[in-house]
């Protein structure tokens, strides 16, 4: 079922203007996460640091097991870049992954600009891990995408896709509609995933990609699922924006 | 004004001017002038020739403004080189609709001569169907397509951005298919009409009961899909996308959310509205003539009636696997069927009479006991033969000929026909009395008149797992339009 109905959250921000001004066409994934959090989209707390010490500190208050990534306006692809370390379970791995991933990013690309490093807690196991996407066609505008992240969207091409806005009714369709839809809903004893809140980040992004026509593609991937009444996470986050000319 | 009015010119032309017939047969505007006669259409036919007095036996024009009277539709079937003069010369003589039928524009990169002819058409406020398209049947006297097969009157409007698809299919339409045709629209490039404008014609217009859409692609993506979802609970939608290539997903390298295959567009579409997506052109047609013949299924169980096991065993299996139940009949129902039938014969459902020579029972009284009951939604049959099958069962050799039994079966042959039609009437009623959905299937087409009296009388006549198809897809309609009320 498709109307016009749709929950209007704007919030006014530059981050996307910022961007488009220093002609880039992507976001930096700390610009994302900010934007997404304009959208009441729970993101995780994280901090780019700009120095070690800084890194650390934020680390332990925040708790170790960490990521760190490098955020850069001239990387786009932070794994070709080898420039993001998982699992950080202390201060002297902290400090020893963040020259290292310094080094890496300067190698990759030699003149890249480091704007810092963007250090994260360590997300916690879900019920699953899902992939929230979207893109911008050029005769239908905004298009949302659902589906399991890893070999399921890859492999099997188990994703659903809807032309936004969408209700609440149809999010829920687009969600059930994939096969693997039970491995959210409690198969064999596991807990169920918190569906209502993923239904609520869709419709969400649904609002963000209308309202911010430059977003040409979004990829909230992963997204993790917890059980129910505890919410859902997006743990990376990738916005492309439109061609500067 | 309303959409439908501004495309009078296009769907009830008085009088309709060709360039490019010619005394020669074989050219495309011949074929296209020659088979707007045969559909037997009853307006004013105008060739326009540089050279000839009389064109197939009509006077003919040197330039259109030669033409003492108005002219509602110009077609054309030129060498592209020459269109844009002369539909500068339409638009001087006030005609207001023109075909284009000729490619050679922006399907092959020529834009400039595109843009030209939509400038020009501007100018005069002209409406272009095409170019590059196939033209268009409006029943019942309107064929300007090159298939000389014209269908009967029925609901079932069709808008194609493929020429072939939009016409082509009327010679199994002809032969096999046998539905009703309000309106089928070849859009071409669409260069002032597309593809919306004629589904909003579609919605108004009284006569289209439902609609066939060959999607290729659509440059008003939003108000295409509010217009599908409008239509859609009023006049069903079947949707065939061609010329999308699954292209999927990008690369893992890219990440996977970016997802930019219009094939997903067109078919998340159809899920969002509830419009049926098929894949093939002959089950669009299959689909779209239940749809204009036939009432809505209500539920989802089903009466299989067949003359033998097979069929009704693999019915069975697609109705089960799809969504759709084959109930078993009460014992009471079992107890009405059951001196009706065959001693050896199942009452279960699939109600199997393995054969009867009872045509009688098989058509009439078994199925209104069962449409009757509360038990089933919808009833198919399998299983019939005709007149054609007793033709060839005494093309016997000529010593043979003139046995006795050879002639009694030629004359039962023969009688067959006039025999079904009196149970056919009453199938047709049954239809209306119980408004359940009726469906026959076998192996014939409609060179056996049986075929064609019954799908002319709108039972339609299927394959049979065409048949089976075609009633999960109805129930499917059914289903979401449903739940979209019941919400």
């Amino acid at each position: 079922m498709y109307n016009k109905e749709a929950i209007k959250i704007t919030q006014p921000n530059n981050i996307i203007s910022n961007a488009l001004a220093e002609n880039r066409n992507f976001l930096m994934e700390h610009e994302s996460k900010n934007l997404l959090s304009n959208y009441d989209i729970p993101v995780g707390e994280y901090k780019v640091t700009k120095t070690r010490s800084e890194a650390i500190e934020f680390a332990n208050k925040i708790g170790y097991p960490v990521v760190a990534k490098l955020m850069s306006p001239d990387i786009v692809h932070k794994t070709e870049a080898n420039v993001i370390r998982l699992n950080i379970k202390s201060d002297n791995e902290l400090s020893q992954s963040y020259e290292k991933i310094i080094a890496n990013g300067k190698e990759y690309k030699p003149d890249a600009k480091v704007v810092g490093i963007n250090i994260q807690k360590m997300s916690k196991n879900g019920v699953a891990e899902i992939i929230v996407g979207g893109v911008r066609d050029k005769n239908f505008g905004p298009v949302l995408m659902f589906g399991f992240g890893g070999i399921f969207v890859e492999i099997f091409k188990d994703v659903s896709y809807r032309v936004c806005p969408i209700t609440k009714e149809e999010a829920n369709r687009m969600v059930r509609s994939i096969k693997a839809f039970p491995l959210l809903n409690g198969y064999r004893g596991q807990p169920k995933g918190d569906i209502d809140q993923l239904i609520n980040i869709m419709l969400k992004c649904c609002n963000l990609l209308i309202e911010n026509p430059e977003i040409m593609e979004l990829d909230l991937n992963p997204v993790i699922v917890f059980e129910t009444g505890k919410g859902i996470m997006v743990v990376d986050a990738r916005i492309i924006l439109k061609e500067v000319n | 004004m309303s959409k439908l009015k501004e495309f009078e010119g296009f769907f009830n032309p008085k009088s309709v001017a060709f360039y490019g017939a010619s005394n020669m047969m074989q050219k495309f505007g011949s074929i296209h002038l020659i088979n707007l006669l045969s559909a037997g259409f009853q307006g004013k036919v105008i060739p326009i020739h540089p050279k000839e007095e009389e064109i197939l036996g009509f006077k003919a024009y040197k330039t259109i403004k030669d033409i003492p009277e108005q002219v509602d539709l110009v077609v054309m079937a030129i060498n592209p080189k020459l269109i844009n003069n002369f539909l500068e010369d339409c638009g001087q003589k006030g005609v207001k609709n023109v075909i284009i039928l000729s490619g050679g524009f922006l399907e092959v990169g020529n834009k400039d001569a595109q843009d030209e002819m939509k400038e020009i058409a501007e100018k005069y406020d002209i409406k272009i169907m095409g170019p590059n398209c196939s033209g268009e049947v409006v029943t019942p006297s309107v064929n300007i397509t090159h298939v000389p097969w014209p269908p009967r009157k029925g609901g079932v409007s069709i808008v194609s951005q493929s020429g072939t698809y939009a016409v082509q299919p009327l010679i199994a339409i002809n032969s096999k298919i046998g539905l009703g045709i309000s309106k089928i629209i070849s859009v071409g490039n669409e260069v002032n009409t597309d593809l919306v404008d004629y589904l909003k014609a579609f919605e108004e217009d009284e006569e289209t009961t439902s609609i066939g859409i060959y999607f290729e692609a659509v440059r008003r993506g939003k108000e295409f899909i509010e217009l599908i979802d409008r239509i859609n609970q009023k006049k069903p939608i079947v949707i065939i996308p061609i010329g999308q290539t699954e292209a999927g997903m990008r690369s893992a390298k890219s990440h996977t959310a970016a997802i930019t295959s219009p094939g997903y567009i067109i078919d998340s579409v159809c899920e969002q509205t509830g419009a049926i997506k098929v894949k093939s052109s002959i089950d669009m047609l299959n689909l779209l003539n239940a749809f204009d013949s036939l009432p809505l299924p209500k539920g989802n169980r089903v009466a299989i009636l067949t003359l033998g096991g097979g069929p009704g065993t693999l019915m069975s299996d697609l109705f089960e696997s799809n969504g759709m139940k084959v109930p078993m009949l009460s014992k009471e129902l079992q107890e009405k069927l059951k001196p009706w039938m065959p001693e050896t014969a199942s009452t279960i459902n699939p109600i199997d009479l393995t054969y009867s020579d009872d045509m009688q029972n098989f058509l009439n009284v078994l199925p209104e006991i069962l449409l009757k009951s509360n038990e089933i939604d919808s009833l198919i049959f399998y299983g019939l033969m005709g007149t054609e099958y007793f033709k060839n069962l005494v093309n016997v050799p000529d010593f043979m000929q003139e046995h006795e039994s050879i002639i009694t079966m030629k004359n039962f042959g023969e009688m067959m026909d006039d025999f079904f039609i009196a149970l056919f009437d009453e199938i047709v009623e049954f239809k209306k009395k119980y408004g359940k959905p009726i469906i026959l299937t076998c192996y014939n087409t409609r060179e056996e008149k049986f075929v064609a009296y019954l799908q002319d009388h709108g039972i339609p006549v299927y394959y049979p797992e065409e048949g089976v198809w075609v009633l999960i897809r109805m129930w499917q309609y059914s289903n979401f339009m449903l739940n979209k009320i019941n919400k």
